[in-house]
């Protein structure tokens, strides 16, 4: 009997122990001795690296390692910040919509995002892609049991699809400006509360501060009458935020709310949140720049899916340079329609002075994202700005620019370790580490 | 005749003569006048630079598109029009001067066979849906096309356009929206007939009324409205009042020109018949209709042996309609090589990148050189309602011009520049994929 308890106990603390692990963040990690590639352009050689609750706590030489450290041998290792997917589809059922939220319907069977982890990428921005306003752009990290542990940011942009032509264009600009109108109306119903509040404190009366809302509110149903609403969807409601609203609603039912997506625009308009726009090729940046006229949103162009017909959008790139804008371009070299010649258009937008990131794509294109990238660097990309183009840019645009994309101390410990440059093509991806836990490992 | 085609052959040998020099002629030069002075300066600094912009091609032979040509000519554009043409004119001190010695200048070609190039599927207006990167621009520039009818016009439906090829400015682009209504010699026999009858009756109504409402007007009636034509009449309305064309496609043999006539002088008007192969047989009465061609010179219609009348077409028939006095543009044959649109496999590709082929054929067929070049450039612009704007280089027409290695119908001549609106929009010797090319 004392036998089968023991045993039994043995069992269970065996079973225990590795639970902790894998579930609890007080893990410790200390990365020994591999070259840091701290930056894009900055490398710390034979570096040690501490890990501490999934940050990273220390950067240094001979660290010394606490008692209940893992040591990590990464003698001879490049040891990069985890790649950056700045926006992709997988893990969507739907097509893009302007009520989509990617943090309510993503798919979390790891089948899916093992790709991602396999070719480098600690952390993907997640967009629906069409026509219009597609939705949110939510941040998740390729690894988790759940949609919850995966999720780390649920909006962190919103996509919005300018197509080839002016009347989709157009479009988006409409949402856009409805948002600067609902801005405008917010401003003008603060001054009219703190004008009240002003009068109210003069006549100290309680009947006074209260009138005012309720003229306020007024004037904001007077403005929604006249608000053109883009599209008739809008109005049907975000349905992840539905428990959420009701609530309110029925406190005051005669204050209605703006739909979602203005919202969003809004948001958008006060520069919390970039807009990620999509265009189809140079006609379709034309046609948007036209709609927008003087509006300068927070905006990030999307040209990764060029039409075959079109040169690349690089042959604008000094119109796009005195807009101050940055682009979202393939990874890979483009032709140009009816030549055989190639061209590079991230190096082109290098040369022009257009800040660039690279689109990895989705699926099996993943498979050889890291050849691609050898290729741009081989045709002059200068290896820092490929780094820089998968790692802090995409990091700074989802908002994680203080999370994520160098190594530093406090930052996330998503970490990549290959066994060479990452630019070298002899160079074999070792290690994935998710806040501070390895989630991939190459074995032979 | 006989002196005319003398004339001729001087004319040509006096051609070839240019082109040779042309083919030594170093490539044309552009400058800038002497630096305004400084006076000058700050009477310029109150006005908008961009208000007038001059531009100014000398010593070329500039082939004018209305059968004249002027040997050592200067041709002055201002804000995109045409301003003056002549020679020894006094170039405008501001003016950009191409020397273009030795060179042709002649109107860009106004092509007509541009299905869908340049411009996407329009849900509403064209002005959205311009494509101005597609490749078929930068290579129908090379090949000297400067606008193109583009879309459909079957049965008197669907969207048509008129583009110029300003690559990569999609503001210059279009030129026009539905200027073509189209119909079939289909509608006008068999089942379709009596439609077509039950047309023509409610649009000598519309006619009718139209005239009426006229006599009002001019009577000073203020209260009249014009009358409006219903769906079917609308059509024929826009062609009446001069706001489109009229072209009847499907017109090949003499049984189907004599059909399209019918129709034409039932309804009264004008119209453009598409492929009129044996139509050269009943020219004279075509001419009489006031109507245009379309005819594809090496399109060739056997003869038909059994037929006591004539019959059959070939190289001679955009001659013998001309000669008759029907305008006529040469297009390359819609079927057989390719397809009859633009691109590699339409008739850039197969005709050596040059639309001039076709009018070289027609030159064969007995027509003049200069009449010849007015098949692709001015009668095209008619056919399309736009002989007010394009297709010729008459003072205050838009500025669409070549600069050509030689003249416009020799083979051997390529398109050096090509200007839309007094703007170059194709240089040669910048071209990666042109600049090597030899013939």
């Amino acid at each position: 009997m004392k036998k089968v308890v023991l045993f039994s106990l043995l069992l269970l603390l065996g079973g225990l122990l590795p639970g902790q692990d894998s579930g609890g963040g007080t893990e410790c990690l200390l990365l020994r001795g591999g070259n840091l590639a701290v930056s894009p352009g900055k490398v710390l050689e034979k570096t040690d690296l501490l890990i501490q609750d999934g940050l990273i706590v220390e950067i240094g030489k001979n660290l010394h390692a606490p008692w209940d450290a893992k040591v990590l041998d990464c003698r001879g290792m490049w040891i990069y910040p985890g790649f950056v997917h700045i926006a992709s589809r997988t893990g969507l059922r739907t097509a893009g919509n302007p009520n989509l939220d990617p943090a309510a319907v993503l798919s979390a069977d790891p089948a899916t995002w093992k790709r991602f982890l396999k070719a480098g990428f600690t952390t993907v921005g997640i967009m629906g892609r069409g026509r219009g306003m597609t939705g949110k752009v939510a941040v998740i990290r390729p690894w988790g049991r759940n949609r919850e542990e995966m999720i780390r940011i649920r909006c962190a942009a919103v996509a919005f699809g300018a197509g080839g032509d002016g009347v989709t264009a157009r479009s988006v600009v409409k949402i856009l400006q409805a948002g600067k109108k609902e801005l405008e109306r917010r401003k003008k119903e603060a001054e009219a509360k703190a004008k009240a509040a002003a009068a109210g404190k003069k006549k100290a009366a309680s009947k006074p501060a209260s009138r005012p809302s309720g003229k306020g509110g007024k004037k904001k149903k007077e403005e929604e009458g006249k608000k053109p609403s883009p599209k008739p969807k809008s109005s049907a409601g975000n349905p992840p935020k539905k428990p959420a609203r009701p609530a309110p609603s029925r406190k005051r039912p005669s204050k209605a709310r703006p739909p979602a997506m203005i919202l969003l625009a809004a948001e958008v308009m006060e520069g919390k949140i970039p807009a990620f726009v999509e265009v189809a090729g140079p006609t379709g940046f034309l046609y948007l720049q036209k709609a927008l006229g003087d509006l300068r949103p927070p905006m990030l162009l999307f040209a990764d899916r060029p039409p075959r017909s079109e040169p690349p959008l690089s042959i604008l790139a000094s119109r796009l340079k005195a807009l101050g804008a940055s682009v979202v371009v393939p990874v890979g070299l483009a032709q140009v329609p009816f030549e055989r010649a190639l061209t590079n258009p991230a190096l082109e937008f290098e040369r022009a002075g257009v800040e660039f990131l690279l689109q990895p794509g989705e699926g099996s294109s993943l498979g050889d994202f890291r050849l691609r990238l050898i290729r741009l660097a081989k045709y002059g990309l200068k290896p820092a700005s490929v780094l820089a183009a998968i790692t802090t840019r995409p990091a700074r645009w989802l908002g994680m620019a203080d999370r994520i994309g160098t190594l530093e101390k406090g930052k996330i410990a998503d970490l990549v370790l290959f066994s060479g440059k990452f630019l070298d093509v002899e160079a074999r991806l070792l290690r994935v580490l998710i806040e501070g836990r390895t989630v991939y490992e190459f074995k032979k | 005749m006989n002196s005319r085609n003398k004339s001729f052959v001087l004319f040509a040998a006096l051609l070839g003569l240019l082109a040779r020099a042309g083919a030594q002629g170093a490539p044309p030069k552009t400058s800038r006048r002497k630096p305004p002075s400084k006076e000058a300066k700050k009477r310029d600094a109150g006005k908008d630079k961009r208000a007038t912009r001059h531009l100014a091609v000398i010593h070329a032979v500039i082939h004018l598109g209305n059968g004249d040509v002027l040997p050592g000519a200067t041709l002055l554009v201002e804000n995109g029009k045409v301003e003056k043409v002549g020679v020894n004119l006094e170039v405008p001190r501001d003016a950009e001067v191409v020397d273009a010695r030795g060179r042709h200048v002649c109107p860009g070609v106004v092509a007509l066979n541009l299905r869908r190039g340049g411009v996407g599927y329009p849900r509403g207006s064209v002005k959205d849906f311009l494509k101005p990167f597609d490749p078929r621009i930068k290579f129908g520039l090379a090949a000297g096309i400067t606008s193109s009818l583009g879309g459909s016009w079957g049965g008197g439906r669907g969207k048509n356009w008129v583009i110029k090829f300003t690559w990569g400015d999609p503001d210059r682009m279009l030129v026009a929206e539905n200027t073509i209504v189209g119909l079939s010699t289909r509608d006008f026999s068999g089942r379709a007939l009596s439609r077509t009858r039950k047309l023509l009756e409610e649009w000598r109504k519309w006619r009718s009324d139209w005239q009426a409402y006229q006599e009002k007007v001019r009577a000073g009636d203020r209260s009249a409205r014009p009358p409006r034509p219903s769906r079917t009449v609308e059509g024929l309305a826009r062609v009446f009042r001069g706001e489109a064309v009229l072209w009847i496609e499907n017109v090949l043999t003499l049984s189907q020109v004599k059909r399209a006539l019918w129709f034409l002088k039932q309804a009264d008007l004008p119209a453009v018949l598409d492929g009129t192969a044996e139509g050269w047989i009943a020219a004279a009465e075509l001419g009489r209709a006031g109507c245009m061609a379309l005819v594809y010179p090496r399109y060739h219609l056997p003869r038909k042996e059994n037929l006591m009348r004539p019959s059959g077409s070939g190289i001679r028939t955009p001659f013998l309609l001309s000669r008759a006095g029907v305008p006529v543009a040469c297009l390359p044959p819609p079927k057989g090589f390719g397809t009859g649109g633009l691109g590699q496999g339409g008739i850039l590709g197969r005709d050596m990148n040059t639309p001039f082929i076709p009018a070289a054929y027609a030159v064969r067929g007995g027509m003049t050189p200069e009449e010849a070049l007015e098949t692709v450039t001015r009668n095209p612009a008619r056919m399309i309602g736009l002989s007010n704007r394009l297709g010729t280089l008459e003072p205050g027409k838009d500025a669409d011009f070549l600069i050509l290695t030689g003249p416009p119908l020799h083979y051997r001549s390529l398109v050096d520049r090509t200007y839309i609106d007094g703007r170059l929009y194709y240089d040669r010797s910048k071209e990666p994929l042109f600049k090597n090319a030899r013939r």
